[in-house]
């Protein structure tokens, strides 16, 4: 049928019709989502572990960390991470028995973007945190609690509330970042589309799925984070 | 009305004429000069030296041209988008500006047999990797530039992994790094761009496939069957006694496959 509109309209979704296309198609939307689990996973933590350590002695190392990230491109952190830090570790040997890098491109750009949105998460909790009051804080002291019973117990479910709708953002930019992977040959939906297009010349029909794609992934994360929001509000 | 029916005539009987003349090799003759149409920008086959001066195997194997038929060469710089039209409307005598041999072409000049040189997709690898073959690539993984046209046909066929980067510059970084155990990709580009030392550990072992590999030719005007024939002895003449290779290795270019395979069958 989408060949049929192809040759009658020429209006060219390849990857409906071709089935190497497609097949490119399925693996580049399936690594995208595994490349934003892990991410979102990853830099959740590290906000998380990151702000908790911000009120410690390790403040200091925590602000550069923040400060280099938020100050250096997404895209030249990952060509930084793929192409300058990975030579500099040991290599390991493949089933073909050549050396190869220990860390390969899927790995790196989970690393670099994980990196990149913890930052953002880290500022992010830290202000959920802050909005915590002190009354409350003091409350659990007068009650005896250990301090990271007073964490666990009172600041963290407070300030991960307050968190969650600048988190919600965090995590869209993240999702829209991860297309930027492709700079490091991580097979994405971009990179395949990039690819598509160059043999079938359907730019136009590409973009308009790249776009539809990205639409419904983001609003589909963003609505999943509203019912999340609403059900802890009753918490 | 009778203006353009007057030019029409005027240009009808030029071109009528045109052919009623000396053949183009009589014309070269009487000129006492061969001009021939290359490249200035594509290293090492028509760039210019550090005093402007156009050179390069192209202009090299143009000027045995000219010496064969017993004139001067005189270079024109030219692109690929204004090459042909300069042929047909006699700025230059001769192409030889790394075109390649296509019958979209062949429908509008003549591109004497055989062709002496030709350029496709080859890849680059570490002596170490051992890979002698299109076949030793299955299952491998290929460093490559996103888009090109023939890495689909090619990684299908020969069922390799393929990651691709933006610019060579990237790819050429990933295979040092062994993110890969080859780089696929133009033959001359990169016989050109991997002279040098850092090179020495990586050979280009595989000749480009027949499917996907453009051979140049020197563009003639249509209908100079004497000309023709002529540059044919001449180009097979190269291919026996092996001027291109005695060019590839004075210009410091590995010798291409197509070069090499050439002369074993012209031997």
């Amino acid at each position: 049928m989408f060949y049929d509109l192809y040759l009658n309209t020429g209006i060219n979704f390849s990857i409906i019709y071709d089935t190497v296309d497609r097949e490119d198609m399925i693996n580049g939307i399936l690594l995208e989502f595994k490349l934003i689990g892990w991410c979102v996973l990853l830099s959740t933590i590290i906000g998380l572990v990151g702000a908790a350590l911000q009120k410690t002695r390790c403040k200091f190392a925590i602000d550069l960390y923040v400060e280099f990230f938020r100050n250096t491109p997404l895209i030249i952190q990952l060509f930084f991470f793929y192409f300058a830090v990975s030579p500099l570790l040991p290599m390991t040997l493949d089933e073909f028995g050549t050396m190869v890098p220990l860390i390969g491109g899927f790995t790196w750009a989970v690393i670099a973007l994980s990196l990149n949105a913890g930052v953002y998460n880290i500022e992010t909790f830290r202000s959920g945190i802050d909005s915590v009051s002190k009354e409350l804080i003091d409350t659990g002291k007068s009650l005896g609690m250990k301090p990271w019973l007073i964490f666990y117990k009172i600041t963290f479910p407070l300030a991960f509330r307050v968190s969650l709708p600048a988190l919600t953002n965090n995590m869209i930019l993240l999702i829209r970042g991860t297309t930027l992977a492709y700079v490091i040959a991580v097979p994405e939906i971009l990179y395949v589309s990039n690819q598509i297009w160059t043999q079938q010349s359907n730019v136009p029909e590409m973009m308009v799925f790249l776009l539809t794609f990205y639409i419904l992934l983001t609003s589909g994360f963003a609505y999943l984070m509203r019912k999340l929001e609403k059900k802890l509000s009753y918490v | 009305m009778k203006k353009l029916l007057l030019a029409i005539i005027a240009i009808a009987s030029v071109m009528a004429v045109t052919p009623a003349s000396a053949d183009a090799i009589d014309d070269i003759k009487a000129k006492g000069t061969l001009t021939v149409g290359v490249k200035s920008d594509f290293k090492p086959y028509g760039y210019r030296s550090a005093n402007g001066d156009i050179i390069g195997i192209e202009i090299d194997l143009a000027n045995k041209i000219a010496n064969s038929l017993g004139v001067e060469l005189k270079v024109i710089p030219v692109v690929a988008s204004n090459r042909i039209q300069f042929l047909q409307n006699g700025k230059i005598d001769l192409i030889m500006a790394t075109m390649a041999d296509t019958k979209k072409r062949r429908k509008v000049i003549d591109i004497p047999k055989p062709n002496y040189y030709s350029s496709g997709p080859t890849v680059l690898t570490a002596k170490q990797a051992k890979i002698k073959s299109w076949d030793a690539l299955q299952d491998r993984t290929v460093c490559g530039i996103l888009g090109a046209w023939y890495n689909k046909s090619i990684s299908t066929k020969f069922k390799f992994k393929m990651i691709n980067f933006k610019t060579t510059g990237e790819a050429y970084k990933a295979l040092q790094d062994s993110r890969c155990v080859g780089f696929l990709y133009e033959d001359i580009t990169l016989l050109a761009s991997t002279v040098g030392s850092e090179w020495d550990a990586f050979e280009m072992p595989i000749s480009s496939l027949p499917s996907e590999t453009y051979a140049w030719g020197i563009g003639v005007k249509k209908g100079e069957t004497r000309l023709v024939e002529l540059l044919s002895k001449i180009t097979s003449s190269w291919h026996k006694d092996g001027t291109i290779i005695g060019l590839e290795k004075q210009y410091n270019l590995p010798n291409s496959q197509f070069i090499l395979d050439s002369h074993k069958s012209a031997k």
